[in-house]
């Protein structure tokens, strides 16, 4: 994978030590903020059987997968996926809200959930952005586009609007360029950092 | 989730705000939407709900791509001086999107235009006060901004009200950064000195004129001759020198309805006018500028007591 990312690497890499710190930082702060708080539905302790969860790991790596596919077929930016991803974690991991315990229970849902969140993504991130119609041809007509926009504003209101979601690969990518600056030896390794970029 | 009947609103008690002064065209009311004053029946405290207006053919492809990035950018800011957005509600239709906000008693204009003493020109520590904030409020925007930075900003010329609309823009830039609000600051702070906006186009050609003949008409300037040359123009603009100094009278107390100003005041509000957006004054150096260090000391303008 050498896709351009949205973290330009080459100007991370020249950031200042103290930079990078703060930046580390703020990245890792907004992963405490309550407005992202994720929990581990993938393994809920849930007793009755209707509510349990039925998104495994594999079902989550294997929707993950479909939308980097998506991505890479439109020339999109991986870190698409990962914010789309996280709003997905986010919105499984919410208690009180219908459309998230559906979701949990039915793989139909929650590859639409997927879906959504990749539209979402992109149209926050991305300059092009995915039509409706794109949308239903990538779910090979599983999905009408009445569906993509009805779950769309359910799962924006179910954010609350928050879709600076922290995600991994940033602060995996100034982690990187933080090492390299305190121990040069790896600098040499950290011409592959690349390849990080495409694991998820 | 929060539940409509949360809000009662009485429908008499309807104020339309707008953040900035008043919408000029049936577009610029669209950007803004409709703010209504409203009670929350869960806390009795006085809000402002906003909704996000869109056409039906602008849902076509789902949630408007400028609202959704509006309000991730709203929500994200936090400042005394920035209005905060407490929540999202979205109504009984998915076009029906409310954003609540803490409620203000009123907006900027309608503190000139009616306040107290609102007949006679706001003291120069008062317009002081003023300026800090919105300067202060703007650093901050921009600040957040650079951490959420979009690789291309491709947005239209129709972003800011006409008569606070930097030069360039008005020369369809469609790429640009934060001069363009520190031009509209420099044109409200124009408008607090003399409680009128400095520069009332009626249209987008007569927009250009009223700049040039206020700033003159830049010749000799590498930012324009790049520009018109890049767009081929072949117009020739009236050559015209700047008219600011005497628009804006220095050390006078005799100056009729304006607020007594500086020599470092008039430096500023020159700089904030830049015609070269190059040359434009950041909102943070201009925060670091001698109007803010030396002379009379800030103070809170009247309206607030």
């Amino acid at each position: 994978m050498t896709k351009p990312d949205s973290d330009d690497l080459f100007s991370i890499f020249r950031l200042s030590t103290s930079d990078l710190v703060d930046q580390t930082l703020v990245l890792l702060k907004q992963e405490e903020n309550p407005h992202y708080k994720c929990r581990d539905y993938l393994r809920n302790g849930s007793s009755s059987s209707s509510s349990r969860s039925r998104v495994s790991a594999e079902a989550r790596a294997k929707v993950a997968r479909w939308l980097a596919d998506i991505v890479d077929y439109f020339s999109l930016q991986r870190q698409t996926v990962a914010m789309a991803m996280s709003y997905v974690d986010i919105f499984l991991s919410l208690r009180n809200v219908r459309a998230a315990s559906e979701a949990r229970r039915s793989v139909t849902k929650f590859q639409l959930l997927a879906l959504v969140c990749l539209s979402i993504a992109t149209k926050s991130l991305e300059v092009a952005h995915l039509d409706v119609e794109t949308l239903v041809t990538a779910s090979q007509g599983c999905y009408c586009a009445d569906d993509i926009r009805e779950m769309e504003i359910v799962v924006l209101n179910a954010l609350q609007w928050r879709l600076c979601a922290p995600t991994s690969l940033p602060i995996a990518h100034r982690a990187i360029a933080l090492l390299t600056k305190v121990v040069p030896r790896l600098a040499n390794g950290a011409n592959k950092h690349n390849s990080i970029t495409s694991c998820l | 989730m929060p539940k409509a009947d949360r809000w009662s609103s009485d429908e008499e008690e309807i104020v339309l705000l707008s953040l900035l002064p008043k919408p000029i065209s049936h577009l610029d009311e669209g950007t803004y939407g409709v703010v209504w004053k409203a009670r929350d029946n869960a806390t009795q405290e006085i809000v402002a709900i906003k909704q996000i207006k869109f056409d039906s053919d602008m849902t076509k492809e789902g949630f408007p791509i400028s609202a959704l990035r509006e309000i991730g950018v709203l929500l994200s800011l936090s400042h005394e001086s920035i209005v905060s957005v407490r929540e999202m509600v979205v109504g009984s239709t998915p076009d029906k999107v409310f954003m609540v906000m803490d409620c203000f008693e009123m907006d900027l204009q309608a503190a000139m235009k009616k306040g107290p003493g609102a007949s006679t020109p706001f003291a120069q520590s008062e317009v002081k006060y003023m300026m800090r904030q919105i300067l202060s409020a703007m650093a901050h925007v921009t600040s957040i901004a650079r951490k959420y930075e979009h690789p291309a900003r491709n947005m239209t010329q129709m972003v800011v009200t006409l008569w606070y609309r930097a030069p360039e823009l008005l020369f369809s830039e469609s790429c640009y950064g934060p001069e363009i609000d520190t031009w509209s600051i420099g044109c409200i702070f124009g408008e607090l000195l003399i409680k009128e906006a400095i520069l009332k186009g009626t249209g987008e050609l007569d927009q250009i004129q009223k700049i040039f003949k206020l700033l003159g008409t830049p010749t000799d300037d590498e930012y324009w001759e790049q520009l018109w040359s890049k767009q081929g123009s072949t117009f020739k603009w009236k050559n015209n020198d700047s008219d600011l100094a005497r628009t804006f009278a220095v050390n006078s107390f005799s100056a009729t309805g304006q607020s007594y100003l500086s020599p470092d005041g008039f430096d500023l509000l020159s700089r904030l006018l830049s015609l070269n957006p190059k040359k434009r004054i950041t909102a943070e150096d201009a925060l670091r500028h001698s109007y803010f260090s030396c002379g009379v000391t800030e103070q809170v303008p009247m309206f607030y007591v």
